[in-house]
């Protein structure tokens, strides 16, 4: 039987097809919303959608990391899911895979990215589990106590209130119930960050013999990782990606809205900064690993393997899972 | 409850009966300690908590500064700071002391391995009139003497790094407490010591680079090389005899106290952080060079104090700081 989507809302759901624009057509928005400045998204998800969509496709990774994380709250056959920050569909598309039985309320701020979902969930015939809804997610468009599962994948990071932002998606869960979030950590970022400043130091004492382009990107990367971290740039309200994440910060969150957290890493404890700077030099840098002198790959394995133990590197991830679990059952 | 004089009610809380050592060795009077400890030999321990037991109190006797430290983890659990306490490794009374001296409605069964310190915990509570609420007790944290369920809450501080199995102590501890009870254990961490280590590693390149030595210099070594004992013995073929002999074994994380958790039963495990101040790694080389290290502070070269406000400003921010432990307290919940 067809769930009922417009009773999980507190407004009217209409067509932003027929109230904003006919290429977001099977969109819909909460009266209130229609028509409204879309706040805190740059144009990369609004006109740039489609560009955005041919480069970030990558439905088996959040297929992976939503399995593990169901698997890690006991979220074997939740029925409605609302997901926050849902985008073209990276992970919506993959949950109505794993869930069978899961109704899903895909939500993002960007009715071009949603367009997209919309598309991709016509051409699989899966309209009748899955509704997209352009809104503003710190607004309680929501009925309360509706979901079994809430999902948000990469989004805290882009907000400049994540507590705000998580108060607000546990109303939407029932008790027990469990939101999941995949973040960026501010712990392997910052050993990342000085990894790179130990690059940069040990080239300006070789005279900079030798992979300077690698020299030239960690320093970058080392600058670039400065305002996530350390948020202090007048401008920070500003920036795409605001956070990484202390664990104390998630947990004064937690404690604030009186729920229970759960964070781990998405990779595993072997090699972990030796991998994640080769995944960005050969992702963002243009370069390959080859490109990489031998000396300056010495901060990135010492870090790996001997200034921190195998259980100690499990503590300082650079991406992972995190998890309000509401209290109750 | 038992009625009767705490002390009463505190022996009340051992399955067997209890000896006072006075009676063997005029020198422990007030120290009791199982029938069955009698004799048994006590592992673990060296002559530092023994026969230096009382250069040990001078040197390290901190009631003001444990208490400022405990109490406000204590203050997160009412009902922790009345009714019967157990206090794991007491030594010579740094916690329980002052948590007596600070909480009327306190009474306590202080354990320690150690007659020699507990003699001195004794003396300290008779000269604060505190000993009518205390019980030491000479027992191996390691071995259960307890009726299970009777305590309002159990702390330990500095001890579970000394043992080398703190699971069955954390295990213990779970057994005597009531439900919804905390046990809280003040304990250093790796992942803020190993930034210690980074940094120090880092002072002493640059030394090199500088042709710079020196005693200073050889401590910042020492220090490092504890840290890597302690953090990788798994990974050290030569430590795997030599581990159990040392004083410090253990630095732990967050990871292990999890598990911990999970494999005595607590129904919640949080990590405390104990020093929240903007200039944590400055101040722990401070205390390091001073209390350890018997250095002044100007042995380190202005360079190096630069190098190390770098890491206090320039690489974390404070609240990844606070889960950078240097040492900190573990709460398991019954």
């Amino acid at each position: 039987m067809p769930v009922n989507f417009q009773s999980m809302f507190v407004h009217p759901l209409l067509d932003l097809g027929a109230a904003e624009d006919p290429a977001f057509r099977g969109v819909l928005s909460p009266q209130p919303e229609v028509g409204s400045k879309r706040e805190g998204v740059n144009d990369a998800f609004l006109g740039q959608a489609e560009d955005y969509y041919k480069k970030y496709q990558g439905f088996d990774y959040w297929r992976s990391l939503i399995s593990a994380a169901a698997q890690r709250v006991g979220a074997s056959d939740p029925r409605l899911i609302v997901e926050f920050g849902c985008g073209f569909g990276n992970s919506t598309l993959p949950m109505l895979d794993l869930f069978p039985n899961a109704s899903i309320v895909a939500t993002d701020i960007s009715p071009n990215l949603l367009s997209i979902l919309h598309r991709l969930l016509e051409s699989r015939g899966l309209t009748d589990r899955c509704i997209a809804v352009a809104m503003d997610a710190h607004k309680p468009y929501i009925v309360p106590g509706v979901a079994d599962f809430v999902l948000g994948s990469a989004i805290l990071h882009h907000l400049s209130e994540p507590g705000e932002f998580v108060a607000e998606a546990m109303q939407v869960l029932k008790p027990g119930g469990s939101a999941v979030f995949f973040e960026p950590f501010e712990a392997g970022l910052a050993i990342l960050r000085l990894a790179c400043q130990e690059v940069v130091a040990e080239a300006g004492r070789r005279g900079r013999r030798g992979g300077a382009p690698v020299v030239k990107f960690a320093g970058n990367i080392a600058k670039m990782l400065e305002p996530q971290i350390l948020r202090r740039v007048r401008n920070w309200r500003d920036l795409d990606d605001k956070w990484a994440f202390p664990r104390s910060v998630l947990q004064g969150i937690a404690d604030a809205t009186n729920t229970e957290l759960i964070v781990y890493p998405l990779h595993d404890n072997k090699g972990q900064f030796r991998r994640h700077f080769t995944y960005m030099l050969e992702a963002y840098g243009g370069l390959k690993r080859e490109d990489v002198p031998s000396w300056a790959w010495e901060p990135f394995d010492r870090f790996d393997n001997e200034t921190f133990s195998p259980a100690m590197l499990t503590d300082l991830p650079i991406e992972g899972c995190v998890i309000f679990r509401k209290k109750g059952s | 409850m038992l009625s009767g004089p705490p002390r009463q009610r505190l022996r009340a809380s051992f399955s067997e009966a209890l000896t006072d050592l006075g009676e063997a060795d005029p020198r422990y009077a007030g120290v009791f300690t199982p029938v069955s400890e009698i004799g048994l030999e006590r592992k673990g321990i060296t002559e530092n908590f023994l026969s230096g037991a009382e250069q040990w109190f001078d040197r390290f006797e901190m009631f003001d500064h444990i208490f400022s430290l405990l109490n406000p983890i204590l203050e997160r659990y009412p009902g922790a700071t009345s009714g019967r306490m157990v206090d794991v490794g007491c030594g010579f009374g740094n916690t329980t002391v002052p948590l007596l001296a600070h909480y009327p409605d306190l009474s306590i069964v202080a354990t320690d391995l150690s007659p020699d310190l507990l003699a001195i915990l004794h003396r300290e509570a008779t000269k604060r009139n505190l000993i009518d609420r205390c019980l030491p007790v000479a027992v191996d944290a390691q071995r259960d003497y307890f009726n299970e369920g009777f305590a309002d809450s159990v702390i330990g501080c500095g001890v579970l790094h000394h043992i080398a199995e703190p699971a069955r102590t954390v295990s213990s501890a779970m057994r005597v407490l009531r439900p919804n009870s905390p046990a809280i254990f003040l304990e250093p961490f790796e992942a803020g010591h190993a930034i210690l280590r980074l940094m120090f590693s880092q002072i002493r390149q640059q030394a090199q680079r500088l042709g710079q030595s020196g005693p200073v210099f050889d401590f910042l070594d020492a220090v490092s090389n504890d840290i890597r004992v302690r953090s990788h013995r798994l990974a050290l073929p030569e430590w795997s005899e030599k581990w159990f002999e040392l004083d410090d074994k253990w630095l732990f994380t967050r990871r292990y106290f999890e598990r911990l958790g999970e494999t005595v039963g607590a129904s919640d495990v949080k990590i405390i952080h104990l020093y929240d101040r903007p200039d944590l790694f400055a101040w722990q080389t401070r205390r390091a060079l001073t209390e350890y290290g018997q250095l002044r502070l100007d042995a380190l070269p202005d360079w190096a104090w630069k190098m190390i406000e770098r890491y206090d400003s320039d690489f974390f921010t404070a609240d990844m700081k606070a889960d950078l432990i240097i040492e900190g307290a573990v709460v398991f919940m019954r």
